[in-house]
């Protein structure tokens, strides 16, 4: 149903709302900008609209991004590891917004979080599980938006928030941006070899947004900048339901989204043998392990290694040996900032994106680098 | 005990088909993601009933015969028509399938309820514990195996640098680990019972979406350098290989 009016006497047909709308819900007919009913009244076009000719009946009464003054990044162990702090800033510049760095805990280095980025660092202060603290405090306090890095455990609790909040959920995103007109935040992934644009709408209460180690990254320092610590007191909130009767270090290989260098394993390999001297290789590099999804078809690589397009990688290298190069896996490591195939497939399609190229037999080639 | 296990069937990538600016995978069949065909497996494990849910089109059907064919009983398909998103399959709200699924599971209660941790395609790990939260269910998440203790649940998870133990009282939900045991390979009888076998379709009311996306295909792709390291052995190419990763601080 949509909930804006076009005057159709102010109307140019100029065609500025149709490039503002999220939804791709405006086109212009006639020389007059029509709303399709796949609007959602987010509102990001009236702004756009040089001749005032777009209208939202009852917009005062709604809450929009332009009511909320806070961008809140979410630290529970009350530390900045990638600079996501600094990620949030630059968001925070571009709409004159302050960041307030959100911990549950009295464990944190008040400067440290200042010089990544943050104005004020709000203490939580409540019994319960942190991600119901989050919510009730969010709620208090209504930021404009949610950011914490997508990690293990973490991204769960952010979804459960997103539900106590009734507010749009964004997860494992790349990045995040303003739409025109800075009504919306977009939020960019990786999915199925593209990159898939998510618009998140702002409602009526804050959009949660989890990034990825990589889209989570930025050099932000300014150890001269200096801040606000402020505890909120939320008080006492519903048990999560669920008992953690252990835990214990989990030794596994490093999960490549992790990693600054990972191997790929390739059907070029051939054989088991061949990929155990890529996990002693990877061990020595303290580098992670990844396949093609024809290696693990082939039964030289565990499912659990296969690299596609929905879990994209950005390391600093990436060694993809004797990998043929799907569009789907060249899809997930493109974004590396180095790509070397090591193949003697003439039509190898890992050549196309990767920038030194080795023509040797991927076997051959593992084995050189282990006597180096 | 009577057990659910929720699936998205996703598109098979190599029947994706990229072009510039658009990505379409509406001609691609759908399969079911890993996680969630061990989630079918580890469903069987506790000696349940498995019944097999999606919020899916009629293109998803595949994918819960898939399911059937791995012993769940019986498939349930609300039924999605979609209008707004141009490609359905990419699903950028986990809330609002969160919430289709949880109004149906609100009258057809399950003593467990399975989710893989993550989708074939998006891997976003969102929808289980969402689901958790509207149907107020204790949840563990990335579940490696379980095993049921009286009135209780007991998991082990894999939370990426560690591996936690977690009691969860009966009902809860699962959200089951790519690394979980996969399913045993269906028989031949079973896939024929699985072609032949009825699926439920019921229509839902699908609230409206919080947030929306597009699929577009980068047009920030990389810029290779494409040199090819000329050498006239394998170690005088490893060499110039490392040379030039050592150039560029790569190691």
């Amino acid at each position: 149903m949509a909930e804006i009016e076009v005057v159709a006497s102010r109307c140019t047909g100029c065609g500025e709302c149709v490039a503002a709308c999220p939804f791709w819900a405006i086109e212009v007919v006639g020389g007059v900008a029509v709303i399709a009913e796949s609007c959602t009244g987010c509102g990001a076009c009236v702004p756009s609209c040089p001749e005032g000719a777009l209208v939202q009946p009852g917009a005062e009464a709604r809450s929009t991004l332009s009511g909320r003054r806070a961008l809140w990044v979410y630290l529970p162990e009350g530390r900045d590891p990638t600079g996501i702090l600094g990620v949030a800033r630059t968001l925070a510049d571009e709409g004159d917004y302050q960041v307030a760095a959100v911990v549950p805990g009295n464990s944190f280095d008040s400067q440290a979080l200042f010089s990544r980025g943050a104005d004020q660092v709000l203490v939580l202060e409540g019994e319960g599980p942190a991600f119901r603290l989050l919510a009730r405090a969010a709620t208090q306090e209504n930021p404009v938006a949610i950011l914490a890095l997508a990690d293990g455990e973490r991204e769960a609790e952010m979804a459960r928030a997103a539900v106590l909040l009734e507010a749009a959920y964004a997860a494992r995103t790349e990045a995040v941006e303003w739409a025109p007109g800075h009504q919306a935040l977009r939020a960019v992934r990786a999915v199925a070899g593209g990159r898939f644009r998510q618009t998140v709408v702002p409602a009526r209460q804050p959009v949660l947004v989890t990034l990825a180690p990589w889209g989570a990254r930025s050099t932000f320092q300014d150890r001269g900048r200096s801040g606000s610590v402020r505890h909120l007191e939320v008080g006492a909130v519903a048990p999560a339901g669920e008992e953690t009767v252990e835990k214990a270090p989990l030794e596994k290989i490093i999960p490549p989204g992790r990693a600054r260098v990972v191997l790929g394993v390739g059907v070029e390999l051939e054989s088991a043998e061949a990929v155990a001297e890529v996990v002693e290789l990877a061990r020595r590099w303290g580098a992670a392990v990844a396949a093609e999804k024809e290696a693990a078809e082939a039964g030289l690589a565990p499912a659990e290694w296969v690299l596609e397009s929905g879990a994209a990688i950005a390391p600093a290298l990436y060694l993809g040996l004797g990998v043929r190069g799907s569009p789907a896996h060249n899809g997930a490591v493109q974004k590396s900032q180095l790509v070397v195939a090591v193949t003697a497939d003439p039509d190898n399609n890992l050549v196309q994106i990767a920038d030194y190229v080795v023509r040797f037999p991927p076997r051959e080639v593992v084995r050189a680098l282990l006597a180096l | 005990m009577r057990a659910v296990v929720c699936v998205r069937p996703v598109p098979v990538q190599a029947q994706v088909v990229f072009s510039m600016g658009a990505v379409d995978g509406t001609e691609a069949e759908r399969q079911l993601a890993p996680a969630e065909a061990a989630a079918v497996a580890m469903a069987r494990g506790l000696g349940a009933e498995v019944s097999v849910l999606s919020w899916t089109g009629p293109e998803g059907e595949a994918a819960l015969r898939q399911a059937l064919a791995l012993g769940a009983t019986g498939a349930v398909r609300l039924h999605r028509p979609d209008p707004l998103a141009e490609e359905p399959w990419l699903d950028p709200d986990p809330g609002r399938t969160a919430r289709v699924l949880s109004a149906y599971l609100r009258d057809h209660p399950a003593e467990v309820i399975l989710c893989g941790a993550a989708s074939g395609d998006q891997g976003r790990a969102a929808v289980g514990p969402m689901l958790a939260e509207l149907l107020g269910l204790p949840v563990a998440t990335g579940v490696l195996s379980v095993r049921r203790e009286a009135e209780s649940l007991l998991a082990e998870c894999d939370h990426g640098a560690s591996r936690v133990t977690v009691r969860l009282g009966i009902p809860a939900l699962l959200t089951v680990s790519v690394d979980a045991p996969p399913p045993a390979r269906p028989s031949v009888m079973a896939l024929a019972r699985a072609m032949r076998a009825p699926l439920e379709t019921v229509e839902v009311e699908a609230p409206p979406p919080l947030l929306t996306g597009h699929a577009l295909v980068s047009a920030e792709r990389r810029r290779p350098l494409r040199e090819t390291l000329e050498a006239s052995g394998v170690e005088e190419a490893c060499h110039l290989l490392m040379a030039r990763l050592r150039e560029r601080r790569v190691l």
